[in-house]
């Protein structure tokens, strides 16, 4: 093995400090120990990492923190590690001014509030920009101009025509963020992080002490659902829901998107109760819903943040469903570890460290889901199912559209699954009707089958039996 | 780990100008509310001025002064129909029967809002004005930035805000409003009146440590930064005690209830949720609960 020796990822959240320890044992990069600790606004982000790392320091023997510092970089025995990275999502949100459609869809793939610029007449499109104050205009260069203009800042052209020493007009900064639907989200990655720098205490200190480059949470999720992605030839949506923002990124080995969806009011409650745990999820698959894409198809999808923590493992994947609302055969996974947003900061600089660490100890498989979509009368035929277990004889059941089945597969099982669609019912091939087959993995949960409409899913407690 | 509402001692609270700008004081100098720390210039929102049916006789880019004509109409037998300027400024744009007019930039100034002695200062961009202040963090704000006097021109309710006592208190021309919550979704605040909140969630009363610290300082001079993150700060004349986290710390649960803290564990355990976190005991005055001590939020 030539990459490090030991890795810290860390996550600055809102609410929550998360950091992972890993470690090379006997050729391979595992979990040594993870902790997180509660931090606010306006404490140094030393006061929660501190916290955090004193836990993992307890467990693994290493002493992570001395004087105030963590220790990155100069190792000794059972001191300090080689490697620590950081993601951050701890800062104000960007207030965003998007010029068009596809400006304000790049801005929701970082911590933006994104506020799309309409009105038609100019009266209306001065009322429109200036609804609130803005750190950056996205968009169209040409359009970008325009709403400077409207906003009284701009334009460049006017401005230089007389511009004379000593008469310049200051205005509030405002960032020109244009170019390509990817070059847009890089930007405004770039501009939370100056930032967050700027305004976050502590974080230039935990940026000098990190051994790799800091980046936001949304941008390393990003990166690491890429890496998984590609490196499995998998299509993989990772969905995690913190006390801030809810963030779904969706990859495949080609593609990558990823959505932010900020929280109304942050979610900072560790339910102690079964009672609350439901609640939390009640609110969680609504955040979910707010920030998924419809009929999201992925072979995988990974749930961490608060929507690992559950009572019992059927939580989480009702969550899922009702709030993502995938189509087609998917496996459901947890981050029940919860490491993903330490091993996210990871992701770019140690792809082999992230993706073993991931592999290993970051899914806690939940079972799959057969999400068949069309539409039929309550009760009608929706969709065949035959499965195999292993060696044993074949099992059949006719799922009813309007039903939510689980079928007991226990985990390490892997199925052998044909599904026979009703003639408007599709399985996930985007062709109705046609049969599909298909090799699945059990979990703690089974195999679940979601016939349900949409507007069923906007409830939990009716199905949370069928699950159970 | 800082709680919410910090109680008084040597404090500095920071003015920052929203663009760059001058700096009008040097550290050591003694400030009043009043003095002028820092000025700079920001542009006014454009004005739209409909030309109607006539045809533009301004150019994008022309400097024009209020009364100018920017159209005019000729009419056979009648004089020519003319849209003059509401203000001078910039031509910035000319669509169809809409112009859009830059008025010429207005001059900001920073005021210190508490008295006390420069601590910093920030070249271009503000300063730090020293002194025994109290630092409050708020949960929302409305409205702009201002100081005055707790209990006068800045006043406290302590019980959620409703839109009938917001009408009333802001017809009696008070500067800001302190408030724990909104009783219900407040709807158009058209007023100079800003609204300083202290509670995360709607419909929760003030958190008995930050009303009781506000009581005792009604009449000492309070001012609101009500720009990003809000935040209160309120002259003291003394400093009061060192506070540190544990028994008998004020705390606040995610439901936004608050109550004392009563102790807590220092190893994990399991809860009947499925969740392993460290407990702690709050006791919320006719009860005690056992809660996860991560979820607390230290207000004082």
């Amino acid at each position: 093995m030539t990459g490090p020796a030991s890795l810290l990822g860390v996550d600055v959240g809102s609410n929550f400090t998360k950091a992972a320890l890993f470690e090379a044992i006997e050729g391979r990069y595992r979990l040594v120990g993870r902790s997180q600790a509660r931090t606010s606004a306006g404490n140094h982000v030393y006061d929660g990492l501190e916290r955090a790392c004193a836990h993992i320091a307890q467990v693994a023997g290493r002493e992570l923190f001395a004087g105030g510092e963590p220790l990155a970089g100069d190792v000794s025995p059972g001191r300090g590690v080689d490697e620590l990275a950081v993601t951050v999502s701890c800062f104000r949100p960007l207030r965003v001014l998007a010029t068009d459609p596809q400006a304000a869809a790049a801005a929701r793939s970082e911590r933006c509030r994104v506020h799309l610029l309409t009105g038609r007449t100019l009266a209306e499109e001065v009322d429109s920009a200036a609804s609130g104050a803005w750190d950056a205009v996205a968009g169209r260069e040409r359009d970008v101009e325009r709403a400077l203009l409207l906003l009284g800042v701009g334009p460049r052209r006017l401005q230089s025509l007389d511009a004379q020493p000593g008469t310049e007009r200051s205005g509030p900064t405002v960032r020109v963020v244009t170019g390509q639907t990817g070059d847009i989200g890089r930007q405004l990655r770039e501009l939370a992080l100056e930032r967050a720098l700027e305004e976050l205490p502590g974080l230039p200190d935990l940026a000098s002490a990190a051994t790799q480059p800091l980046e936001s949470s949304a941008g390393g999720l990003g990166e690491l659902t890429r890496l998984i992605a590609s490196r499995f030839g998998l299509r993989l949506a990772i969905a995690d829901c913190g006390s801030t923002q809810t963030a779904i990124s969706r990859a495949t080995p080609t593609e990558l998107s990823t959505r932010v969806l900020l929280h109304p009011r942050a979610l900072t409650d560790i339910p102690v109760t079964e009672a609350g745990i439901s609640a939390m999820h009640d609110a969680l698959q609504d955040l979910l819903a707010g920030c998924a894409e419809q009929e999201l198809t992925a072979d995988v999808i990974v749930a961490t943040g608060a929507l690992a923590r559950c009572g019992s493992w059927s939580t989480p994947a009702l969550t899922l469903l009702n709030g993502i609302r995938p189509a087609g055969v998917v496996q459901l996974a947890l981050d029940a570890a919860g490491i993903v947003g330490p091993l996210s900061s990871l992701a770019r600089a140690f792809p082999e460290a992230a993706s073993e660490v991931f592999e290993r100890h970051a899914l806690t498989g939940l079972g799959a889901a057969v999400c068949p979509r069309g539409s039929l009368r309550a009760g009608a035929k929706a969709v065949d199912v035959r499965w195999r277990v292993g060696d044993r004889p074949d099992q059949q059941r006719l799922i009813k559209a309007g039903e939510l089945v689980r079928l007991a597969v226990p985990p390490g099982e892997r199925v052998s699954l044909t599904l026979h669609p009703s003639r408007e019912v599709d399985v996930g091939l985007g062709r109705p009707g046609v049969a599909a087959s298909a090799t699945v993995d059990g979990g703690r949960v089974g195999l679940i089958v979601d016939a349900r409409e949409a507007a069923a899913k906007s409830q939990r407690r009716p199905w949370e039996a069928a699950l159970a | 780990m800082r709680p919410q509402l910090e109680l008084p001692r040597s404090r500095v609270w920071r003015r920052g100008l929203a663009a760059e700008g001058r700096v009008l004081v040097a550290p050591g100098e003694a400030v009043s509310p009043e003095t002028i720390v820092a000025e700079t210039v920001l542009g006014a929102r454009p004005l739209v001025v409909d030309l109607g049916p006539g045809r533009a006789v301004v150019v994008e880019g022309q400097e024009v002064q209020a009364g100018d004509v920017l159209a005019r109409r000729k009419r056979a037998f009648a004089p020519a129909l003319e849209v003059r300027a509401p203000a001078g400024g910039k031509v910035l744009l000319i669509e169809g029967r809409e112009l859009l007019l830059q008025p010429p930039a207005a001059a900001v100034r920073l005021e210190a809002q508490l008295p006390g002695c420069i601590a910093a200062v920030r070249t271009g961009w503000g300063a730090d004005v020293e002194g025994c202040f109290g630092l409050l963090r708020g949960h929302g704000g409305w409205g702009a930035s201002c100081w005055g006097r707790l209990g006068e021109d800045i006043v406290v309710s302590p019980e959620p805000l409703s839109q009938g006592l917001f009408h009333a208190l802001a017809s009696h021309g008070v500067r800001a409003i302190i408030a724990p919550s909104w009783e219900n979704e407040p709807g158009g605040l058209a007023s100079g009146t800003s609204v300083f909140l202290t509670e995360p969630v709607r419909g929760r009363a003030m958190a008995p440590p930050i009303a009781e610290a506000l009581r005792d300082h009604a009449g000492q001079l309070v001012a609101l930064d009500l720009r990003e993150s809000p935040l209160l700060a309120f002259l003291s004349p003394g400093p009061r005690g060192m506070q540190c986290f544990g028994s008998g710390s004020w705390v606040r649960t995610g439901d936004g209830r608050a109550g004392r803290l009563a102790s807590a564990g220092r190893r994990q355990r399991y809860f009947e949720s499925g969740v392993i976190a460290v407990p702690a005991e709050v006791d919320f005055g006719d009860h005690v609960e056992t809660l996860a001590l991560d979820s607390l939020e230290w207000v004082a």
